[in-house]
């Protein structure tokens, strides 16, 4: 379905370019705020990696999933916008610390309970647990998108998890 | 089942298999687990509307087929131009002049010989006879001095006959 969305769009449907985007932005959007830790910047690369479909869908190889193939360009695109605006990867994550270490109170809520969480892992680990355990990924689909081995892809899996409840024995909180 | 395998199975949503189910009923740890990835699956951002309207807005709808209807135009304008100038280039066509040297004529056939004949008796009824052979002449008998009539056409194919068809025009 989305490979036909896309095909259209590429014909200049904008219809079918809607569709494909009302279909994939949570995605997009979400993988894009994992990795830059920024509700503007993951905007600015969604913005992006639809762009860039437009221009570059003609690559997209029909016997590969879709998603995995969408969320790898959002990776690459979030990944040069780090780059362009020379922010490391990992300092979202440190203004995340401080954010949530001076406001402890907020953490009742289970969602952000769950963000100030993630934004505890290691960039490696909070990407891959996201794709499979928020995304619902499979281990080969997320490793088609991290490009990394899917043996990886477990041990990231096991040891982000473990760090969350590491994190939240630390501080009190069951998982 | 070990914890280990009940925590790989759980990223695949709700533990509906028996086995698994009863696992994370009966262990803290994996049901406490289950319960951050549940959270976790139910905190997926949701993009603002208004970055709907940026990307649709961005989106070259018009572009592929403007520039498709513009190098159609540019190649019709180019060819066209190029057959005007071409016209208005190229050499007028030469003209060559053909000099007749000899006209090659056939013998006249039966149905022109009789329409021949037809036409003598009639308009020299008295001095010309003419023999039938059903719709075919035979014989054209007329009078010697009728040569002299030169201006008449009648008599001059008479005179083309006689010599394209020996023995069919007898004069007397």
């Amino acid at each position: 379905m989305d490979a036909l969305l896309l095909r259209r769009s590429l014909s200049g449907d904008a219809d079918a370019f809607r569709a494909l985007y009302d279909r994939t932005s949570e995605a997009v959007y979400g993988y894009a705020l994992r990795i830059t830790g920024e509700r503007g910047a993951a905007e600015d690369v969604t913005q992006d990696v639809y762009l860039a479909l437009v221009r570059r869908g003609s690559t997209y190889d029909p016997a590969r999933p879709f998603l995995s193939w969408l969320l790898a360009l959002t990776r690459h695109a979030a990944i040069d916008h780090l780059r362009r605006r020379r922010v490391r990867s990992a300092k979202p994550v440190d203004r995340a610390l401080i954010e949530t270490a001076k406001a402890p109170a907020a953490e009742t809520d289970a969602g952000e309970l769950v963000e100030s969480a993630l934004a505890r892992l290691p960039s490696a680990y909070r990407e891959t647990v996201w794709l499979c355990d928020g995304m619902g990924l499979s281990y080969g689909e997320a490793s088609s998108v991290l490009n990394c081995d899917v043996n990886t892809i477990g041990s990231r899996i096991s040891r982000g998890r473990r760090m969350l409840r590491d994190h939240f024995a630390r501080n009190g909180h069951a998982m | 089942m070990r914890c280990e395998d009940a925590r790989a199975r759980l990223s695949d949503g709700a533990p509906n298999e028996g086995e698994l189910r009863d696992h994370v009923d009966a262990c803290d740890a994996c049901r406490e687990e289950y319960g951050f990835l549940e959270a976790l699956r139910a905190s997926r951002p949701q993009p603002p509307a208004a970055l709907r309207d940026r990307v649709v807005a961005s989106f070259p709808r018009r572009r592929f087929r403007w520039a498709v209807a513009a190098w159609a135009a540019s190649a019709a304008i180019m060819l066209g131009a190029g057959f005007a100038a071409g016209q208005w280039l190229a050499p007028p066509p030469k003209v060559e002049l053909v000099r007749v040297e000899r006209v090659v004529t056939r013998p006249p056939s039966d149905e022109e010989v009789a329409v021949l004949a037809v036409a003598l008796a009639a308009q020299y009824r008295g001095a010309v006879e003419v023999e039938f052979d059903g719709v075919t002449c035979k014989k054209i008998r007329a009078l010697r001095r009728l040569r002299e009539i030169t201006c008449c056409p009648i008599i001059r194919e008479m005179e083309r006959v006689s010599k394209e068809r020996p023995g069919l025009v007898e004069l007397q």
